[in-house]
């Protein structure tokens, strides 16, 4: 378990069923308040769908979920043994030479100079469920950005991580990949028992009755089930 | 044809060649690749200004350049990553800075007999005995630290955030990568000279991304082209009485525009 705080960082209870928890956190830039007072925990094995407008905070809240940004006050604690992150800003290095397979093995936890048998076999596994083997040693310069994203993608999840936090995935997926995706996001979740946060724009893409769906602006707005979120929404304040 | 190699300083000459070839080469797509490349030719700016003084200030002129080239690379590491400047703007003021103050030093200092224009191009056949050890010596180290961390280095080459997400200490790898350049500048601006030292980084990576799509093979194909074209420019160079680093330079440059003109042919 991981928790970070403006000055703490420590380790401890695995066996909890806590996944995330929230306490007072604030993130400010300058005079910027981008988060404001957020208080929330999740459960292991839960999915929470984060919505919000454009600049109200969601890449914020998720880069202090990954480690990327300590809150300016407040205690974030993670519970997970290993987490996968698929960011929204993707690499954008043009001349960069690398091949699909350096950049999944990067995914792993443990790394050599070469990578096994068993750990290209498991590349090649999830380069088929992911539609594109044929990709295996070609360079991600060639690919297009929605293959790119699904090799990222790959990336996050090939250490089989218990917490998989995803910022707007589908953002460069074709429609047609795109259902296909959150299928293949309903049987990870079911098979490997893994929590998700998933940030996105389109909520209705990604939903099923039993998620948990997290409104931000700067704050939480709200913070519930999906079921009660329609209610949320139909009492006109805002549209996803 | 080849009596001049039972020369000792041709033999010293070639070692030297060898060693900072392969170090650059290690280093280069660490740098070239993560948009630091004009960090060598910064470092080489810094370090004209640290031989100069350590040739004033003491009979061995590398034990005061190295220490202040390498921290001028620090400071640029820091002044960079503190989001006060840009990268480039901070190589651009720590060199500029330096490089005047060495000028302002030779102006001024009574009795500076090392030409201006010998710092500038280097000579690699005049290189002394402790130069071929310190050659030898950062090519141990950069060997040591790629091949200890290349997996970390790869990451923050291609997703700094991802690498910090990864719970790697981008930072200190940094810094050790930053002060390892600094060593490598210093000990090859007075055999490869201060004007074309950066080459030695800058062609590694830009030859061999040429021909191979990934990264370890970039890597690799640098790592062999710059050992043949530093050895052909020193066999080149010395029958033809003309400066080594000019010659592997314009090699280079020669390999880059083959290899340029060929790719379309082979790709059909």
């Amino acid at each position: 378990m991981q928790t970070y705080s403006k000055e703490t960082l420590s380790l401890s209870n695995k066996h909890s069923t806590l996944m995330i928890d929230y306490q007072n956190v604030n993130v400010t830039f300058g005079k910027f308040q981008a988060l404001n007072d957020v208080n929330f925990h999740l459960n292991k094995e839960s999915v929470l769908h984060i919505v919000g407008p454009n600049g109200s905070g969601k890449t914020t809240l998720v880069k202090t979920l990954v480690g990327l940004l300590k809150p300016s006050n407040g205690t974030i604690t993670i519970n997970a043994e290993h987490m996968g992150y698929l960011p929204q800003k993707l690499n954008s290095k043009t001349n960069m030479p690398m091949t699909v397979r350096e950049v999944i093995y990067s995914g792993f936890k443990k790394q050599r100079i070469k990578p096994t048998k068993e750990e290209c076999e498991l590349i090649q596994k999830w380069l088929e469920r992911m539609e594109i083997s044929h990709l295996y040693t070609e360079s991600m310069t060639h690919l297009s950005g929605g293959q790119q994203q699904r090799v990222y993608l790959i990336r996050a999840l090939i250490s089989k991580p218990d917490l998989l936090i995803l910022d707007e995935p589908t953002s460069a997926l074709d429609p047609s990949f795109r259902e296909k995706f959150y299928l293949l996001l309903d049987e990870i979740h079911d098979k490997e028992k893994m929590t998700i946060v998933h940030v996105t724009h389109d909520l209705t893409d990604a939903v099923k009755d039993n998620c948990y769906v997290m409104y931000v602006d700067q704050t939480i707005k709200f913070f519930g089930t999906y079921h009660d979120f329609h209610e949320f929404e139909h009492r006109g304040h805002h549209h996803v | 044809m080849f009596d001049f190699l039972s020369y000792g300083f041709i033999q010293q000459a070639i070692v030297i060649g060898i060693a900072l070839a392969l170090s650059a080469a290690l280093l280069s797509p660490f740098l070239v690749l993560n948009q630091q490349a004009m960090i060598a030719d910064g470092l080489a700016h810094v370090s004209f200004a640290g031989i100069i003084l350590g040739i004033l200030l003491s009979g061995e002129a590398l034990w005061i350049a190295i220490p202040f080239v390498m921290l001028a690379s620090l400071l640029i590491k820091y002044l960079s990553t503190s989001k006060t400047i840009n990268g480039d703007a901070a190589i651009g003021l720590v060199s500029s800075i330096s490089f005047a103050i060495g000028l302002i030093i030779v102006k001024k200092s009574q009795g500076f007999n090392i030409s201006i224009e010998s710092m500038l191009v280097g000579n690699m056949f005049t290189a002394t005995r402790s130069e071929m050890i310190l050659s030898l010596l950062i090519l141990l180290f950069i060997g040591l630290f790629v091949l200890l961390f290349y997996r970390k280095l790869f990451m923050m080459t291609y997703d700094l955030n991802y690498a910090k997400f990864s719970k790697i200490n981008v930072s200190l790898l940094g810094y050790l990568l930053s002060a390892l350049t600094a060593f490598f500048i210093v000990v090859g601006v007075r055999t490869i000279g201060t004007l074309l030292i950066s080459a030695l980084v800058v062609f590694p990576s830009v030859i061999s991304s040429q021909i191979t799509k990934s990264f370890k093979n970039t890597l690799i194909i640098g790592v062999c082209s710059s050992l043949m074209i530093v050895v052909m420019g020193i066999f080149i160079a010395h029958p033809l009485e003309i400066p080594v680093g000019s010659t592997i330079v314009v090699i280079y440059t020669i390999v880059f525009l083959l290899i340029n003109t060929l790719k379309p042919l082979w790709r059909t």
